[in-house]
């Protein structure tokens, strides 16, 4: 750092050696950064001449020029700005970070300058995450902004963590989420983080940075970076708070009103349907009959949702003396949700980072944060008890309160209105008042670190990591409420579970360095490494019936406990590694590294995996034929190979035979449970990468092109077993499938106007696309199928030679014009109105995952204005849409309420482009491809118009920075296929999908839009 | 002075190098491997109450096997109101890619069944040794025959059966084995084998929930009138001492508040186990039922309004979903007293049916006095003021066949009658499901399921071809 601060120095003093005359006047201004913050020492020169000056601490300079002299500011980490003095004696000038020049990227292990990195890295700054940040999960940010990151958002839950894949999908039974790293500790997951204490992400696609994490990093590796304190800087504190509110976006189709629903009942029953008989619109009689239900008309939407209140306040302290820094922060986080009588998600958080130089030789550091999260949590299953199935289901007819005839309140005995069951046998709004679930979990995160210089050229670092996870989840059916009824013991009323875990995970790292320069240009540095992490899970469940009252639900009060269980998990990890990194001159660039990992997951004959990379670069823009180039600023041209392993999400002891203990009428009762797999080991990811970096036309347009290959073999298959043998679950878990992911990933950054002045108009716009392929090329062998037997998955099918999870369903052929009765293809391809559920397809090129997606970012700013817009996109995945099929049910679920659109049923021979006649619902709704639809879609993310105050105002107010901003989230969305929301992750949240997210919606929590404004104080 | 501290924290970290490779022997903290178990009595005991526990898997005596043998039958009519469960076999659409998953259980109490009978030579000889050999053979036989009845053909049922495909022997705890079918009569000679050896090692009296003498004497009648055995069914029916389950008493076996009658049940705890075998049939919350299966009016007008399994609402009882409409719900397994959650013992053996093999036994032996003794124990328990019909002859067998289609109902016996009789299923085409015959009758094209219909027996599941193509797939499918 030091050393190219010194080199930037000398380089801008040999443009200014000469020196000038004439100087016959002084001006005076101000340097500040792209957000008007005063940059301090920032050099100011008179062009062609020695003549130049320094900011102060506010940014102030004054120097003595003449007009038609230019003018040079420049401030390391900058782009330089050159400026002709003209007739005023007042130049204000705002410099913009130069991005490709000195961005140090964090690497995990270490960090490097941009321009000396051999490998496929992506990155955040702070600011970038500043600008995205209302969501309270950090992964839902990296929507849109990493390339070759797909990021999937669960759902609108508050609290939600998204489901992330780096470069696709890298496994079928293990886990394909990527490893996060928080200041060096492997991180639960991104709900422990306040997006506010981040400094930076850096997201490890290929091998050369991401195999250093071996076994563990197969997915891909997150690399997050706290803030830290400046040395020798006073206390700066920082206050930032935002407040709005969230709301349902809301539906591209509309349900039925009681008029149309009456309508739509009473044209079923009349055409014969028996489901439609004993509903209310076809036992109308009369005029007076009609009214009635029409005067009960209730929007459901309203009866049940609300607007979601959202609020952040976060204050942190950052400074320095002369031989410590620190970073402080606190944080609250609150999100109400949108349901009504819950009372949703909140976070509160705190951190200390402090870093100590002990002596001379020697430094030592902690950062440590605790974070705690209440989730208050609705049924999110597809039955009864989801809100957002009963908003869409209960019937417009309907109230949420029993009426009278003369639809007034019926009161019970304490004078309470009474909910209404209505046709479903429940009442939503009921159930969250009286079986409510909470969810806790605190996070404890420490990191701990001493490093040692013992030779000018060799330094050891020693650090402890530790995560401790604890997690609670009450839920409690109070007695007498009406679920109480149906699974409660009528003996002993009401039903309370306790379950939780406690998690704490250690990693004791040691890193030996040695790095050296030789003959002035050959920069060396070989590092050792010794890793040990255990991993330790406790989890408890406890139920108990019977308590007396709604109010009081300790189990202490209950009758009967009815069950208990504990149980705990270990695993550890043992790695040892060695890393090389060499440069020719920051010319040529390569790195190597080679680590062995073990695991206890794996059975005794497989347990070691070794894990290699290796890498080259070139800095062609450092050759002397480009040096000075002004169409070409930077280029390089990089590739890397090596491989890393993946155990994450597997069982614990998947490898050993096992016996359990179990109970039968009260009695033990031992039980043989798996008969395991010694040769069980790592699945295997080996990953090729080769991209070109550039930058262009004085760095106004700068972009990275990579492609990669990233080949994923052993995959961890249940190979099946006959029954015959009695094998407990009828498997043999085995390393046997392979898969193949490959990309393409661009990414582009252009300032389309740049000003020359602060204030002036500068416009940005950035956009990135990520193309994937996935390809499944080796699954378990049998004698039918000696490339691999399918993996059915639902209505998915893991078939080698086809994308993973490709849909496998009977495909739809429409409605025949001449009777509506419903026709798919047979299995020869030709029509039918036979349904046969034998004729599956395997929909070749349709899957859940997506042919490729991206993000646009515009950024503009004119004086203390700014305006950021940030656009996601997605195309060529397909999700059925199992909600549009409950609501155009074709009569099947006509006790239900429906769409508007379900009207257009077949009347009349030669009707098309209709449904099929209700007639025929029960056969229409077999299972097929009739619901699967593109769910190609482009959303406006995010929308900020902020807006800085000028300095005349802050250091009046003797303060650093204020700025203002409103903020937009979800506020626009483009999805030309797909009939309801089309970002899908979570199909339904308590039902086990074994494609994992992405193939159904089912009433989940829905995606949420947001307006929020806040204010950022800086003094 | 600086270096020493230097050196000290360097070696502090190298020192952490040293053999963490221990750390990477983990075993797991809710199981032990089985090398180290069967070791005590104890052990066996706990491993018995496993193979017992086999039994109470959801697709065995738990469920699916006590409902789909009448679900199959004219006993039951389906429910549209219901989730329409089972549907498939109450239709007899069954193939081998939508089968019934009916392998695996059974063949999971036969390894565990192996395990011990492997590891027994562990204990020291003696009865308490002799005891669980006896009780693992026999539950081993159980679960053999119950899978040959289900998959094969039953020897009395055509002049071929006794030759066509029986289901694999399992013997050996391999977890990979592969054995082919082998012949109806290898299995027949096999379970009933076991059930002679294990009658003579077994205890007398284990107690409620386990196998004893009489539960292998009673399961012996049931094999031998299987096997066209009939004076070997009467005489291993004569050998059992347990009596029939009185008027008084009969309504409770069902609530479990009386075990009268009963030779053997899998025991289960309301709360602990909470195996609903009940919700096969309905579910139901306190006042409403919802409905999927109930009793076929045909068959509910067969019960006499002097039959203590009507009148007692032991086996029915007329019940209303949410709408209002009135069934002939199941109750046989509503639940214990004051519950309604379905769970209850797993009946497997009573008294009576014993007493009905031996009728029937004696009746296919032309022995007339004999059969209507044993089938007027049953009757005169079940009968308010009964009188005996003095039936003989063929009327007299058809009274039998009745009497036991009454007495079993819902109890996984139906199916297998009939087909061992050679005899269809024919349900009514007007009868609805509603309690006096209105509602939805069955759909007309499953109607009837001519006698001898390959559909008797089950499809082997196309999962299992897949992963041993060598296991022979039934004649028809």
């Amino acid at each position: 750092m030091k050393t190219k601060f010194s080199g930037i120095l000398t380089l801008f003093l040999a443009f200014v050696v000469q020196l000038s005359f004439a100087q016959d006047k002084t001006v005076s201004g101000v340097v500040s950064d792209e957000n008007g913050l005063p940059l301090p020492s920032a050099t100011v020169a008179v062009k062609g001449t020695s003549n130049g000056t320094t900011t102060d601490f506010d940014g102030n300079y004054s120097i003595s020029t003449s007009a038609g002299d230019v003018l040079t500011f420049s401030y390391v980490g900058y782009s330089t700005k050159e400026v002709t003095v003209g007739a005023s004696n007042s130049i204000n000038i705002s410099l913009v970070p130069d991005n490709t020049l000195d961005e140090v990227v964090i690497t995990g292990f270490g960090s490097k300058s941009r321009d000396k990195l051999t490998s496929a890295v992506t990155t955040l700054s702070s600011d970038d995450i500043k600008k995205l940040s209302p969501t309270t999960s950090v992964d839902n940010m990296l929507q849109g902004n990493a390339p070759g990151v797909q990021v999937v958002g669960g759902n609108g839950k508050p609290g939600q963590t998204a489901f992330v894949r780096v470069r696709g999908v890298g496994s079928i039974n293990a886990s394909s989420a990527p490893l996060y790293v928080i200041d060096g500790v492997v991180a639960p997951n991104l709900n422990s983080i306040n997006p506010n204490d981040i400094e930076s992400m850096s997201i490890l696609k290929d091998a050369a940075t991401a195999s250093l994490y071996g076994s563990r990093a197969a997915n891909g590796v997150i690399v997050i970076t706290t803030k830290s304190g400046k040395k020798d800087r006073d206390a700066r504190v920082t206050i930032s708070s935002r407040v709005g509110y969230g709301q349902r976006i809301k539906d591209n189709f509309e349900m039925m009103d009681a008029a149309q629903k009456i309508q739509y009942e009473r044209e079923l029953a009349s055409l014969g349907v028996s489901n439609a008989q004993s509903l209310p619109g076809a036992q109308i009689t009369n005029q007076d009959e009609y009214n009635f239900l029409i005067a009960r008309n209730t929007d459901w939407m309203d009866e049940l949702l609300r607007k979601a209140y959202i609020q952040n306040n976060s204050i942190s302290v950052d400074g320095g003396t002369e031989k410590t820094s620190y970073f402080f922060g606190l944080g609250h986080d609150r999100n109400t949700g949108i349901i009504q009588e819950v009372n949703g998600f909140e976070r509160l958080n705190g951190r200390m980072n402090l870093n100590f130089q002990a002596k001379e030789w020697l430094n030592i550091s902690t950062n440590f944060s605790v974070t705690t999260t209440k989730s208050d949590e609705p049924r999110d299953r597809n039955n009864a008890q989801n809100p957002f199935r009963a908003m869409y289901d209960y019937n417009p007819y309907e109230t949420k309160y029993i009426l009278d005839d003369d639809n007034n309140f019926v009161l019970d005995a304490n004078g309470e209105r009474q909910f209404n069951l209505t046709r479903a046998g429940f009442s939503i709004t009921e159930a969250l008042i009286n079986n409510p679930e909470i969810q806790n979990t605190t996070f404890l995160i420490g990191g701990f670190s001493a490093k040692a210089d013992i030779t000018d050229h060799i330094s050891n670092t020693f650090r402890i990591g530790a995560t401790n996870t604890s997690y609670r989840r009450e839920y409690f059916i109070a007695p007498g409420s009406v679920l109480d009824g149906y699974v409660g013991d009528a003996q002993n009323p009401g039903i309370k579970t306790d379950n939780g875990s406690n998690e704490l995970d250690y990693t004791i790292t040691n890193l030996l360095s040695y790095s050296n320069t030789f003959a002035e240009k050959h920069n060396v540095k070989l590092t050792g490494l010794f890793e040990f992490n255990k991993r330790t899970l406790r989890n408890y469940s406890l139920s108990s019936n019977g308590f007396s009252n709604d109010f009081l639900s300790v189990q202490a009060v209950a009758t009967v406990p009815t069950a208990a269980s504990t149980n705990y998990f270990e695993r550890a990890l043992l790695a040892y590694g060695a890393f090389l990194d060499y440069d020719y001159d920051g010319k040529y660039l390569a790195t190597a590294s080679i680590r062995r990992d073990g695991s206890s997951t794996f059975g005794q004959n497989n347990r070691y995996g070794v894990f290699y990379s290796g890498s080259l670069a070139w800095n062609i823009s450092k050759e002397n034929f480009l040096s000075g180039n002004s169409t070409i600023n930077d280029l390089k041209l990089r590739a890397s190979v090596g491989t890393s392993g993946n155990s994450n999400g597997l069982a614990s002891y998947g490898a050993v035979p096992t016996l359990g203990f179990g109970s039968l009428n009260g009695a033990a009762t031992a039980i043989p449970t798996d008969n395991g797999n010694a040769d069980l080991g790592f699945e295997k990811n080996f990953i090729f990468d080769v991209g070109v970096e550039f930058s262009l036309l004085n760095r106004r347009l700068s972009g990275v092109i990579d492609y990669y290959e990233r080949t994923t073999s052993d995959l961890l298959l249940n190979a099946p077993l006959s029954s015959l043998g009695g094998e407990p679950d009828g498997v043999i878990f085995s390393n046997i499938g392979e898969m193949v992911n490959k990309g393409l990933e661009i990414k582009l950054t252009g300032d389309i106007i740049r000003g020359d002045n602060p204030g002036d108009f500068n416009l940005t716009l950035g956009g990135n696309i990520a193309f994937l392929d996935n390809e499944v090329t080796k699954l378990v062998s049998t004698q039918e199928s000696p490339d691999g037997e399918d993996i059915i998955v639902g209505d998915n099918i893991i078939r080698v030679g086809e994308e993973i999870y490709t849909y496998n369903l009977v495909r739809w052929a429409g409605v025949n014009p001449a009777n509506g009765e419903p026709l798919w293809y047979d299995a020869d391809g030709n029509i039918t109105n036979q349904y046969n559920a034998d004729d599956l397809q395997v929909l070749s090129g349709k899957s859940p995952l997506a042919k490729f997606d991206g993000g646009v970012n515009l950024f503009m700013s004119y004086k203390g204005f700014d305006l950021a817009a940030d656009f996601y996109y997605k195309v060529g995945n397909y999700v059925q849409n199992f909600m549009e099929s409950n609501m155009l049910s074709d009569g099947q679920s006509v006790d239900a309420n429906q769409r508007v659109d379900a009207f257009n049923y077949w009347r009349n021979p030669g009707d098309t482009n209709v449904l099929p006649s209700p007639l025929y619902g029960n056969e229409a709704q077999n299972s097929s491809d009739r619901w699967l639809q593109k769910g190609d879609y482009v959303r406006l993310r995010n929308l900020t118009l902020g807006y800085n105050l000028p300095t005349s105002f802050t250091q009046k107010m003797k303060i650093e920075r204020l700025r203002l901003f409103l903020q937009g989230q979800n506020l626009w969305t483009y999805a030309p296929y797909f009939n309801g929301d089309p970002e899908v992750g979570i199909g339904s949240g308590e039902t086990a999908n074994g494609v994992g997210f992405g193939n159904y919606n089912l009433y989940s929590y829905p995606q949420v839009q947001s307006i929020q404004m806040g204010v950022e104080l800086t003094f | 002075m600086k270096n020493i501290f230097k050196t000290v924290i360097l070696v502090f970290g190298v020192l952490l190098f040293n053999s963490c490779e221990d750390e990477l022997e983990k075993l797991p903290n809710d199981s032990v491997t089985p090398e180290t178990f069967y070791q005590t009595q104890a052990d066996f005991e706990s491993a018995m109450r496993g193979v017992y526990s086999g039994f109470l898997n959801g697709s065995y005596y738990g469920g699916s096997f006590l409902s789909l043998p009448d679900i199959m039958t004219s006993n039951v009519i389906i429910s549209p109101q219901g989730r329409l469960s089972n549907q498939v076999f109450f239709e007899w659409r069954h193939a081998p890619n939508l089968s019934w998953n009916f392998m695996y259980p059974p063949y999971v109490v036969i390894n565990r069944s192996n395990l011990i009978l492997e590891n027994i030579n562990n204990l020291p000889d003696g009865p308490d040794k002799t005891n669980i050999i006896g009780e693992a053979k026999a539950a081993r036989a159980l679960a053999m025959f119950d899978l040959v009845r289900v998959f094969s053909e039953i020897p009395t049922q055509s002049s071929g059966a006794s030759q066509s495909l029986g289901m694999p022997i399992i013997t050996t705890t391999d977890p990979t084995v592969q054995i082919p079918r082998p012949s109806v009569d290898e299995c027949y000679t096999f379970i009933i084998n076991e059930l002679e050896e294990a009658k003579g090692l077994v205890n007398s009296d284990n107690g409620s929930g386990r196998i004893n003498k009489n539960t292998v004497r009673a399961l012996l009648s049931r094999a031998y009138l299987y096997n066209g055995n009939d004076l070997e069914a009467i005489n291993a029916a004569n050998e059992v001492t347990a009596s029939i389950a009185s008027l008084s008493t009969f309504p409770g076996v069902w609530t479990d508040s009386s075990e009268d009658g009963v030779i053997f049940k899998i025991n289960q705890d309301r709360i602990l186990d909470g195996v609903s075998i009940g919700v096969q049939w309905s579910q139901s919350n306190a006042g409403n039922v919802v409905p999927e299966y109930v009793m076929s009016y045909e068959l509910f007008n067969l019960y006499g309004n002097d039959d203590i399994r009507k009148t007692s609402g032991a086996y029915t009882q007329i019940q209303s979903d949410q709408a209002g409409n009135l069934y002939n719900t199941i109750t046989k397994m509503f639940g214990e007293p004051g519950q309604n959650n379905g769970v209850v013992d797993a009946k497997i053996i009573r008294a009576a049916e014993v007493y009905l093999n031996k009728a029937e036994a004696h009746a296919n032996r032309s022995e007339w006095v004999e059969a209507l003794q044993a089938l007027d124990m049953v009757r005169s328990n079940r009968y308010t003021g009964f009188v005996s019909g003095g039936e003989t002859g063929p009327a007299l067998l058809e009274a039998i066949k009745l009497e036991r289609r009454l007495e079993l109902f819902a109890e996984g016996h139906r199916f297998f009658d009939l087909k061992r009789w050679n005899e269809p299923v024919v349900r009514s085409a007007t009868d609805g499901d509603f309690f006096d015959g209105s509602g939805t009758p069955a759909p007309a094209n499953y109607l009837t399921l001519p006698a001898g219909n390959y559909k008797f027996q089950m499809p082997i599941p196309q999962s299992e071809i897949n992963v041993y193509p060598g296991l022979e797939q039934n004649p028809g499918y």
